[in-house]
Parts: structure tokens; C-alpha cells; sequence
């Protein structure tokens, strides 16, 4: 194999892979419309115990973060090792924010303990664990990419670049669903 | 030249093996033993309903049974059957690559099996699962005290290594084609996996989540599927269904890609439409998406639904009728052989048939409301599944055992079994298609006494059916040691590069990479016009 194939299989691994993804989300968000199609007032209250602007800020903390992975992609294609790995750096700081952040967020709702409705609650912990699940799997990813910057080519950047993406665009779906279907006083 | 199987022999070097071959090896061995154990569950079913009364076993042992042989046969037999160990050996000779894009995931994808298997079988051992290998709700998330969730995790786990496997080979036959090497000219083996690969790299995960969703229901008591909780027991079911009805095609559509390189090899000519086989293949993948709803007729989804579900049921059964059409103008006219792997390809068009036309009552509404949970499914889906993708499965196997092995079998032997089996399996299932008719249910241990005469018939013939499973298993792993050695191309196949490669092939595949621009494909898109060897 050689390289060129190498990085070519690679990417499309990673395309198959976002599918299969996309297809594991899917379902856990279609038992969450059945939950909320049968419990939608509940499901609105239950709503407004989360912390809304904690979780706006880390959207925008996690949309930062896409927009220096793509400068890292565009320095890693232009040959520039160091821009490139100094853009890693600085995404993989802003991943761990947002998952800092959304720590806190869980021991807030701990200590505080939420009330009503667990099936909204089940699905909140589910998809926002699952979601910092694939977030810390990416921030470790591309802490080795910074680090190893050097011996990455720009392909393994850009098909890194593809997963962070998608954990990205995830929480672009989780954010509304969970934290904004309330109606605020 | 050394051949795969000669390499370093130790324990070592064969559980960390990279090879494709190899991995194919410790597959064949892990679903072996599984087939045994399902198969050992199936016969003491079979022996407790030769009498109506319930005599053998009690009627929670026997829904610990059937749920173990059903979860056992699909999920750690059935569905990596032929693509992990068939598939996994030709795939990169077939299309003239060393290996699979990812070697290294490959064999994780084995471990991960492997893993998975023995929760499964742990869950056994604790005392098994009672809920069928269906798990419906609310029975399995709040009634059942059985072993659920040590077995669903293992399910969950050997997902994994289904959507590592349709992950690896989608790629492998994406990039790792030979210079030369069209889509339209892979073998429909290839096209068959890939298939069968888009569908485990979609469906898998829905069941993922499907099962987690039944631990957390079981676990935490939150109302996902139970009603007395708030929850739907229908989401189960699409859930469940939208993976497990296209799963059916991941444990047929490998079997027709087999039974489309036997039968060209033994009647002597290219197979009969080419491209529309093909291409069924992924239709069948597609349509099988959206088909889910037939298995929910009777559990209280809307008439509408259940009419347009019954409607795209139809209309999946198309691309299998090409294929059945196609493979039987193979034959006409043609110089055929009767060999054992013919015999087993001519036994899985018969049968597949039946099963696939029995599919058709089923999603016809009005009949699935008298047939539904009947035995009348249980004929039809083991007629698929037993019939068509096990026959498939053996014949394969012999197809290209001198190829894995460099030996020859017992040709008597073979030809023997796969008659033994094909009359086994009909006097086995078609019964049930008989007691279905009259009305038996499915999924008890004991029935009034005028059933007897059909049950009685079924398992005398899986008395014969047993019996013929274990003599391959028997004479193939004699011919191991002491089997003629085989040469190249023992059957003479005028298409494919894998008899190119000597027997067994060297650990790289090809002495050279095989160049394939040049040669003169011909009409039919297959190796027709080149002695491979020769040519390369
Ligand atoms: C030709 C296309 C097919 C059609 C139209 C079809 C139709 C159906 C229908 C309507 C049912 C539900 C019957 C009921 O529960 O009342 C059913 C059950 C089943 N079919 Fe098929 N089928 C087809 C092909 C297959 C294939 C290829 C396989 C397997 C390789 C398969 C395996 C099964 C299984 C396992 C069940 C029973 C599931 C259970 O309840 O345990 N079918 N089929
Ligand atoms: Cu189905």
C-alpha cells in the first residue's frame, strides 16, 4: 500500500465511521422524540433545571474550537508543522474547557440533585456522557497530534479534523434539545 | 515459496497475526464451537417436542433454549459466518490486494468477538435468558429475572466487531482494488460483502444503543419501553426491527455472493447476468432498510403503516427474484458437475426459494395475522437462514477448502453429507411450515397431541441433519492432516484470482501484484479468458 492509499483508506475509514456514528446517535435521539412526544410538559420543566448559559457558552466554546481545527488543517496542507501544531494545542485547550465546563455543570446538578421527570434526566446524562465520551477520545487525539505534529502528514490532520467535527456538530442537536425546549419567565 | 499456513506456527504468532488468512483461521475455529453449542440447544429443543407432553425439560428451561440458540446462531454464528472467515480469506485475493486495508483491526475485530462470545456465554453459564433472542419489552426490561443484561452486553460487544469487519472491507474494496480491477469486474463474492458491509456499518449501531437502552430500562427503572413506566414497548420494536431485519440480509446476501462463484465454476460458464446480480445485491442492502414494520403487523402499529411496510416487503423480494432467476439461466445449457459445492449451490436455490416465497405470505396482511408466531415463521426463516445461507456456507467451505488448506477432501464423503443435509433440513422444516398452517405457536415446550405426527417428523429429520453436520466436520479436519495435497485450481474455475495464488497462497498473496489492465476481459467481466498463473 502505499501512501497516498494509505491516507485515502483512512479518510474514507473515518466517513464510514462518522456513518455508523450518525446512525448510534440516531437512535438514541429518536427514543428521546418518543419520550418527549409523550411527555412534553414534563420534559419542558425538566429542561429549565439545566443551566442554559453555562451551555451556550461551551456551544460557542466547542464552535471556537471547530474554527481553529479547520486553521489547523489549512496550516497542515500548507506544510506549516508549527502553525498547524500550535492550532492542536489550542483546540485540544478549548475541547478541555467545554468538558470542564460541562463538569461542573454535572456537579452542580449533583449536588443540587434534579427533580422530576428521571426520563428526561436519563436522557441528558446518556447523551451528554456520551457525548464528552467521544469529546475526551478526540481532545487525547489531538493532544498526540500537537505533540507529534512533526510526523503527522496534513491528511491525518484533516481526517482527525473530520471526527472533531462531528463531535462538534453533535452537540449542535444535543444543546436545543436538551436545554432550550423549556419556556423561560 | 511458503505458504500461510507454514509461516511461524506458534500460539504466538497465530493470536497476533496480522494475516487475513490467518484471521479467517481463528474465526472458522471461535463460530465453530459456537454452531456446536447452538446446535446442542437445538436438539434437546427438538428432542422435547417429539412428545406433545412437556416432558424433558420444563418450560423455563426451554425458553432458556431457544433464546440461547437463538442468540447464539445469529449473532455468533450466523453473522460472521461467511463474511469473517470466506470473506475475510478471499476478499484481498479476489480483488488481488495483500491484505484488507486495516490488518491490525482486523484482528482486533476477532478479539472483540471473542470477548463478546464469552459474555454471552457467561451469561449462560449464571443461568441463562429467557426472553427469546428478540428480547421484547417490557418482558425483558421489568418482568424477566433471567441474565439480560450479561447478555446483551455480550451482543453489544460482538457489534463491534461487525462494524469494525464492514468497516474494513468497505474500504478494502474501495482502495485496494489490483490496477485493472473495475467494480464490474470484481467477483460477485466481493460485491455481495460489500453489501453486506453497509448494512453491518448501519444497522449495528442502532442495535447498540437498542440494548443499552434495555439495560438502562432494566437498571434504573426509567420508562423507555415499559408502559406501566411511561414508556412505548413499540420503540422497542422499531429499534430492534430496524437492525434486525436488515441483520437477515447480513446472514443471506454472503450466501447468494457464494453460491454466485460455485455454480459458474461448475456449469462450465460465466454466471447469467452479471451486473444485475450485482447490483441486486446492494438494492437488496437498501430496500432491506425500510421493510422493518413487517414484523410489527399484529403489535398495534397503525393499519397504514403495516399496509405501506407489507407494500415495501413486496417489493425487497424483487432484487432476490433476479438473482434466482439469474443463477438458474446459469444452468441451461450448461455442462454441469455435480460435485459436492454444486450440490450444496444447487440445495441453497431450491430452498432459498422456498424461504424467500414464504417471506412473501408472511408480509401479506391478512395471512401474517392468521401465520404471525406461528411455526410458519419459524419454517420460513430457517429455510433462509439454515437452508440457503448454512448450505451457502458449507459449500463454500468445500469450494475453497483446497484453496485455504492446500488438501483435498473426501469427495464420497461430501457428496454424501450435503444429500444427508438437504434431505435432513427438509424433513426438519417443512413440517413446521404444515403446523404453522393448523395453527401451532411458537416458543412452547409442550402442544395438544394432534401435532404429533408433524413434530415427530421434524425431529427425526433433525436427527439427520445432526448427523451430517458432523461428518464434514469429521473428514474436513482429517483431510487437514492427511488429505491429497491440492493443486492450484483443482476445480478447474475459469474466473478468479484466488486459484491464481497457489494452494494454500504464500503469506502475501501474489508473488507479484497482480496487473490486470491489460487482459482481455472479454464479455463477461470474470477472468474467462486467462489461465490465471499463466497470465499473471
Ligand atoms: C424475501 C424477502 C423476505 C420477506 C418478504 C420476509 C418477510 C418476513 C415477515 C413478514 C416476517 C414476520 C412474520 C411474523 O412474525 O409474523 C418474517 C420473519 C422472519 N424472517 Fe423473513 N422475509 C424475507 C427474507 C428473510 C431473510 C433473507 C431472512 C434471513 C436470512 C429472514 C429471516 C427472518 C426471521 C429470522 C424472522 C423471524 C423473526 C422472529 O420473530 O424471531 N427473512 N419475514
Ligand atoms: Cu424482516
Amino acid at each position: 500500500m502505499d501512501r497516498n492509499q494509505q491516507h485515502q483508506s483512512y479518510s474514507l475509514g473515518m466517513w464510514i465511521f462518522l456513518g455508523s456514528e450518525l446512525m448510534l446517535f440516531g437512535g438514541l435521539f429518536l427514543a428521546y422524540s418518543y419520550g418527549r412526544f409523550y411527555h412534553q410538559s414534563e420534559f419542558a420543566r425538566a429542561s429549565l433545571q439545566l443551566e442554559w448559559l453555562l451551555g451556550a457558552v461551551n456551544t460557542a466554546v466547542l464552535l471556537t474550537s471547530s474554527t481553529v481545527m479547520a486553521f489547523a488543517v489549512d496550516r497542515g496542507e500548507r506544510g506549516d508543522r508549527g502553525g498547524a501544531a500550535r492550532r492542536l494545542w489550542l483546540t485540544a485547550l478549548l475541547g478541555l474547557v467545554f468538558l470542564g465546563i460541562k463538569g461542573y455543570e454535572w456537579s452542580l446538578e449533583h449536588s443540587q440533585g434534579v427533580v422530576g421527570e428521571r426520563l428526561f434526566f436519563f436522557f441528558y446524562f446518556t447523551l451528554t456522557g456520551l457525548h464528552a465520551f467521544h469529546l475526551t477520545l478526540g481532545v487525547l487525539a489531538v493532544l498526540f497530534f500537537a505533540w507529534r505534529a512533526g510526523y503527522r502528514s496534513a491528511d491525518e490532520i484533516m481526517i482527525l479534523g473530520l471526527y472533531w467535527h462531528l463531535v462538534d456538530l453533535l452537540w449542535f442537536f444535543l444543546y436545543p434539545l436538551l436545554y432550550l425546549i423549556g419556556t423561560r419567565p | 515459496m511458503t505458504s500461510y499456513l507454514s509461516g511461524p506456527v506458534s500460539w504466538k504468532a497465530w493470536l497476533l497475526t496480522e494475516d487475513h488468512k490467518r484471521i479467517a483461521w481463528l474465526y472458522l475455529i471461535s463460530i465453530s464451537v459456537f454452531f456446536v453449542i447452538g446446535g446442542l440447544a437445538a436438539t434437546l429443543m427438538r428432542l422435547e417436542l417429539a412428545t406433545p407432553a412437556g416432558d424433558l425439560v420444563e418450560a423455563d428451561i426451554y425458553n432458556r433454549l431457544f433464546t440461547l440458540h437463538g442468540t447464539v446462531m445469529v449473532w455468533l454464528f450466523l453473522i460472521p459466518a461467511i463474511p469473517n472467515t470466506l470473506g475475510n480469506f478471499l476478499l484481498p485475493l479476489m480483488i488481488g490486494a495483500r491484505d484488507v486495508a486495516f490488518p491490525r483491526l482486523n484482528l482486533l475485530s476477532w478479539y472483540v468477538f471473542s470477548a463478546g462470545g464469552l459474555l454471552v456465554l457467561w451469561s449462560l453459564l449464571a443461568g441463562g435468558v429467557d426472553t427469546g433472542w428478540t428480547f421484547y419489552t417490557p418482558y425483558s426490561t421489568t418482568y424477566t429475572n433471567s441474565h439480560v443484561i450479561l447478555m446483551a452486553a455480550g451482543i453489544f460487544v460482538t457489534g463491534f466487531s461487525s462494524i469494525f469487519t464492514g468497516l474494513n472491507f468497505m474500504v478494502t474494496i474501495h482502495k485496494m482494488r489490483a490496477p485493472g480491477m473495475t467494480w464490474f469486474r470484481m467477483p460477485l463474492f466481493c460485491w455481495s460483502l460489500y453489501a453486506t458491509s453497509l448494512i453491518m456499518v448501519l444497522a449495528t449501531p442502532v442495535l447498540a444503543c437498542t440494548l443499552i437502552l434495555i439495560a438502562a430500562e432494566r437498571l434504573f427503572g426509567v420508562g423507555i419501553f415499559d408502559p406501566a413506566l411511561g414508556g412505548d414497548p413499540l420503540l422497542f420494536q422499531h429499534l430492534f426491527w430496524f437492525y434486525s431485519h436488515p441483520a437477515v440480509y447480513i446472514m443471506i446476501l454472503p450466501g447468494m455472493g457464494v453460491v454466485s462463484e460455485i455454480l459458474p465454476c461448475f456449469a462450465g460458464r460465466p454466471v447469467f447476468g452479471y451486473a444485475y446480480i450485482a447490483v441486486a445485491s446492494l438494492a437488496i442492502a437498501v430496500l432491506g432498510f425500510i421493510v422493518w414494520g413487517h414484523h410489527m403487523f399484529v403489535s398495534g402499529q397503525s393499519l397504514y403503516a403495516g399496509l405501506i411496510f407489507s407494500f415495501l416487503s413486496f417489493l425487497v423480494a424483487v432484487p432476490s427474484g433476479i438473482k434466482v432467476f439469474n443463477w438458474t439461466a446459469s444452468l441451461y445449457k450448461a455442462s454441469i458437475r455435480l460435485q459436492t459445492p454444486m450440490l450444496y449451490a444447487l440445495g441453497f436455490i431450491g430452498l432459498f426459494t422456498i424461504g424467500g416465497l414464504t417471506g412473501l405470505f408472511l408480509a401479506t396482511l391478512a395471512v401474517d395475522v392468521h401465520l404471525h408466531d406461528t411455526y410458519f415463521v419459524v419454517a420460513h426463516f430457517h429455510f433462509i437462514m439454515v437452508g440457503g445461507m448454512l448450505m451457502a456456507y458449507l459449500g463454500g467451505l468445500h469450494f475453497w477448502w483446497p484453496k485455504m488448506t492446500g488438501r483435498l477432501y473426501h469427495e464420497g464423503l461430501g457428496k454424501m453429507s450435503a444429500l444427508l443435509i438437504f434431505l435432513g433440513f427438509n424433513l426438519t422444516f417443512m413440517p413446521q411450515f404444515l403446523l404453522g398452517y393448523l395453527g401451532m405457536p411458537r416458543r412452547y415446550h409442550s402442544y395438544p397431541p394432534e401435532f404429533q405426527l408433524y413434530n415427530l417428523l421434524s425431529s427425526a429429520g433433525a436427527t439427520f441433519l445432526a448427523v451430517g453436520y458432523l461428518l464434514p466436520l469429521t473428514y474436513l479436519t482429517w483431510s487437514l492432516f492427511r488429505g491429497t495435497r491440492s493443486e492450484e485450481n483443482p476445480w478447474d474455475a475459469h474466473h478468479g484470482l484466488e486459484w491464481a495464488a497457489s494452494s494454500p497462497p504464500p503469506a502475501h498473496n501474489f508473488v507479484e501484484p497482480p496487473r490486470l489492465e491489460d487482459l482481455d476481459w472479454g464479455m463477461a467481466p470474470l477472468l474467462t479468458s486467462v489461465r490465471l498463473g499463466g497470465a499473471l
